[in-house]
């Protein structure tokens, strides 16, 4: 060696430094999940001659809902096991004839389109584009944003909010 | 000699190791992509000013205007986008030409009427800040229209894609193995002395390291951040600017001793005046980035930014009497500034603490200089 | 040795990332307690309201099972971004914003939403942005309860000789109250029972600016004024300091909001019949019951929305309470808002 001391003992020590958090960063590449949240699920529950008589769109709900970032399981009403069914889901969309009121889970927060449920979380009243609007509530409530009920409508025991258009 | 380190500038990169040590095992996300994104984003808009600073330092002159600069410049750019509907590029160049002509200003009455640099600074700090009031109206200016984007607002928003972002980085290193190669062989045949073959390799070799790191952690979160490459840039351009011409040797003169640089002749008016200049380029660029950062003109945007712009330089050795600092310091300091603030910021740490710390390294900082330099 | 130096660089890189490698490998040690992590974005803590605000909000949240962020941006809009930021970097679930400037954190809430973390806007507004939730109190229903309670004390057979002094036109918050003072009185001023005898927008809410009010208000309709209806407690401040000038204080009912201490003297020696008291306890309550409801995906529904300039923001509004001689032992003091012996400073016996 003609002159240890220019030995550039720093350079090769960061050198390694680097070379170190290289490794440590590649090692990691894609570890970062992104914040892609699952796509939230609701059930939907469809009486077919109260569907008809409504004019509401079971295809064209889970369409729109889809579309707004919200996966739609259908079940045709009257079905037994709804409660089965329903367990676990945030938002349970009724559509059935006036004044019956389906078993669903007891956590799951019950909407109803169309007709007066009783012990319904929220009521979408019948009318104009019924799907479109109970889509739009429902997908919102799925994805766990909150919404605008102003209004109230009797069901017998008390009051339910009400989307009002 | 970059091989070497004094022992100021290993008690700083200690400093710098042991406080991201810290910040790490207290929140760990503080070594994630997305936080060492948002770092050199802040990094970039405090070093960028603190670059141009440098060059008003190095003179031996300070610049306390610029916080309120970097507000009124900014401010100017998004009025002229969001109330005049403005397209973007026009807006920031009127801004940058706003910046270029109010520091010319300044700096000849500084150099024809003699007045100190401080005073005249300190009376634009509180003029500008009036001024960017007026401009706004007190109200908030948003620098694009109704959640739309432009030019303005992907200052900061803007991020280059990872593979653009790898074959800019090969580029750039293969430019700078190319420069350095054809640099000393100009050397070697003027018969300078050059470095020898490792010593070069290994320097080349730990900077493409660096840069590399640097493109492997941003490619993590959407890519190399825009106001990175401008630092990039802007670095670039003031480490030729003060080290290949003889505009930056003159400044380094002028700070050494101007009454020294006046009698060899050098054109001492004109290189301050320009350095102003430049200055007023550089608020420009910083006060576009720094209202994108923030997303509007509001009355505060740019406050004290002069302070962290002049700690930059300080930590990183740049003498405030003038004459010595290079690129390499500053962006060190401004790193160490950075770093301390974004940390603290993550852990929650209240604005009283925040202001304490700051204080605290760089004052830390002042005194190591001064003692060291005895 | 020296010409080695470039060959042990590239062995030892290739070392050291291989290293870098198998250390990363390790299980990653989550930064994350089971429970849930709020992010409080303040305007400032350089208020004791706030600093109030703050301590009940974070006690709430920790009784629900959470743990809270909170940063303080001194009333600079820069460092609120960056604050928020910052919160977003530490994958808070719920971020609530404080805004210093409700337009210039449309930004962050854009942010916040790109990172998928909903946004809770508390006592102010954020505007044009996609806001998730707004808590605040009911501003058109103080100007209503200003209102009603001069309603309540029509003098019989003439109509009752009024003076309104609004707040600063500056601020939106003004212009609710004046809605809701307007719901009640406009029926009473159709019907005669109400006569406005003089009007006028105090600027930046300042008593002094209240006092030229109602001293042009005097000259120019006489002395024989019924009630000051002013929206806040700062104005009629200034309003009861012209009239006890004039002599009239006491015998003119004057409103207010906010139930300050000064306020509160006054009521209790008669020169201000009534001021608005806001439960800032239940605000900062409510808003972390939301916030943790939001954070755990809550279905969450709203009486009301307020249009931010891009969409209805789904809005919770607190409910407000007259403050009078009557009820200030069961609000001001039972709340700890003042204390008895600050609000009856010569009751000491």
């Amino acid at each position: 060696m003609s002159s240890p001391s220019k030995f550039p003992v720093t350079l090769l020590l960061l050198s390694v430094i680097l070379s170190v958090l290289t490794g440590l960063v590649v090692a990691r590449s894609g570890g970062e999940r992104a914040a892609v949240a699952a796509r939230p699920t609701l059930v939907l529950a469809v009486d077919p001659a109260a569907a008809t008589a409504l004019g509401f769109d079971a295809a064209a709900f889970t369409a729109a809902a889809g579309e707004a970032g919200v996966n739609v399981v259908a079940a045709a009403l009257p079905a037994g096991d709804l409660a089965e069914r329903t367990r676990g889901a945030r938002v349970v969309v009724l559509v059935a004839a006036p004044g019956i009121e389906p078993a669903v889970d007891a956590g799951a927060f019950v909407v109803a389109a169309g007709n007066v449920l009783p012990g319904a979380e929220l009521f979408v009243p019948a009318g104009e584009n019924l799907t479109a609007r109970t889509a739009a509530a429902a997908a919102r409530l799925a994805l766990g944003r909150p919404l605008i009920a102003a209004g109230f409508t009797p069901d017998g025991a008390g009051t339910i909010p009400t989307v009002t258009p | 000699m970059p091989t070497k380190l004094s022992l100021r500038d290993f008690s700083l990169a200690i400093t710098l190791v042991a406080l991201c040590a810290v910040f790490a095992s207290l929140s760990p996300q503080f070594l994630g992509a997305r936080n060492l994104s948002l770092l050199l984003t802040e990094l970039s808009i405090t070093a960028t000013l603190a670059l141009g600073m440098m060059l008003i330092i190095l003179t031996g002159n300070i610049d306390l205007s610029v916080g309120s600069g970097v507000g009124l410049l900014g401010g100017i750019a998004s009025v002229l986008v969001f109330h005049f509907g403005w397209p973007a590029p026009a807006a920031l160049g009127v801004g940058l030409l706003a910046g270029l002509l109010i520091w010319l200003l300044m700096g000849t009455i500084i150099v024809r009427e003699r007045v100190p640099s401080f005073i005249i600074t300190l009376g634009g700090l509180l003029v500008f800040k009036g001024l960017f009031w007026l401009v706004i109206q007190n109200a908030t200016v948003p620098v694009v229209p109704g959640g739309q984007t432009n030019l303005y607002s992907l200052l900061t928003t803007y991020y280059l894609p990872p593979a653009a972002s790898f074959a800019l980085a090969g580029v750039v290193v293969l430019l700078m193995v190319i420069a350095a190669v054809r640099g000393r062989r100009a050397r070697r045949s003027y018969g300078f002395a050059v470095e020898d073959a490792p010593t070069l390799f290994l320097r080349l070799f730990v900077t493409a390291q660096f840069i590399f790191l640097i493109v492997l952690v941003t490619a993590q979160f959407r890519g190399i951040p825009l106001p990175a490459l401008i630092l990039g840039v802007v670095a670039f351009a003031v480490h030729v600017l003060t080290t290949h011409t003889p505009f930056g040797r003159y400044l380094y003169a002028i700070g050494g001793n101007e009454e020294a640089a006046v009698v060899s002749g050098i054109p001492v008016k004109a290189v301050l005046i320009g350095s102003f200049g430049i200055m007023g380029v550089i608020v420009a660029i910083t006060g576009f980035m720094q209202t994108a950062y923030s997303g509007a003109s509001t009355s505060t945007v740019g406050d004290l930014m002069e302070l962290d712009a002049i700690a930059a330089c300080v930590i990183g050795g740049v003498a405030l009497k003038g004459g010595r600092g290079t690129v390499l310091g500053v962006l060190f300091g401004a790193l160490l500034m950075a770093v301390l603030l974004n940390g603290m910021t993550l852990l929650a740490v209240s604005p009283e603490f925040k202001f304490i710390a700051r204080g605290l390294v760089l004052s830390l900082a002042v005194w190591m200089d001064v003692k060291l330099a005895r | 040795m020296k010409k080695l130096a470039p060959v042990l660089a590239v062995v030892v890189l290739i070392a050291c990332i291989a290293g870098g490698w198998g250390l990363a490998h390790r299980p990653a040690g989550e930064d994350r307690r089971g429970g849930l992590l709020v992010g409080l974005s303040l305007d400032t803590l350089k208020e004791e309201r706030w600093q109030a605000d703050r301590n009940n909000f974070v006690k709430r949240v920790a009784e629900l099972g959470g743990e809270t962020l909170v940063q303080s941006a001194s009333g600079d809009d820069t460092r609120q971004i960056s604050d928020v930021q910052a919160l977003i970097s530490r994958k808070v679930d719920v971020l609530v914003i404080v805004p210093h400037n409700g337009a210039a954190m449309a930004k962050a809430v854009n942010m916040a939403h790109e990172a998928g973390i909903p946004v809770i806007a508390y006592d102010r507004l954020i505007t044009d942005c996609d806001l998730d939730l707004y808590v605040t109190f009911d501003n058109v229903k103080v100007g209503r309860l200003q209102a009603q309670y001069l309603a309540d004390r029509l003098p019989a057979g003439r109509p009752l000789r009024l003076v309104r002094i609004y707040g600063s036109k500056t601020d939106n918050n003004a212009f609710l109250f004046k809605q809701g003072q307007d719901e009640v009185l406009a029926p009473l001023i159709k019907a005669g029972r109400v006569e406005v005898v003089h009007e006028d927008w105090a600027a930046d809410w300042k008593p002094e600016n209240a006092k030229k009010i109602t001293n042009a208000a005097i000259t120019k309709a006489g002395r024989n004024i019924d009630a000051v209806l002013a929206s806040a407690d700062g104005v009629a401040g200034g309003a009861i300091q012209a009239l006890l000038e004039e002599g009239l204080a006491g015998k003119v009912i004057v409103t207010g909001q906010d139930a300050e201490l000064a306020a509160c003297q006054r009521i209790v020696n008669g020169t201000q019949a009534m001021s608005i008291y806001k439960p800032l306890k239940q605000l900062a309550n409510r808003a972390a019951e939301l916030a943790v409801a939001l954070a755990r995906r809550e279905p969450i529904l709203t009486r009301t929305g307020i249009n931010n300039g891009r969409t209805e923001v789904p809005t919770v509004l607190l409910d407000i309470l007259v403050a009078d001689q009557g009820n200030l032992e069961s609000t001001v003091i039972r709340d700890g808002m003042h204390t008895r012996e600050a609000i009856y400073p010569n009751a000491r016996p």
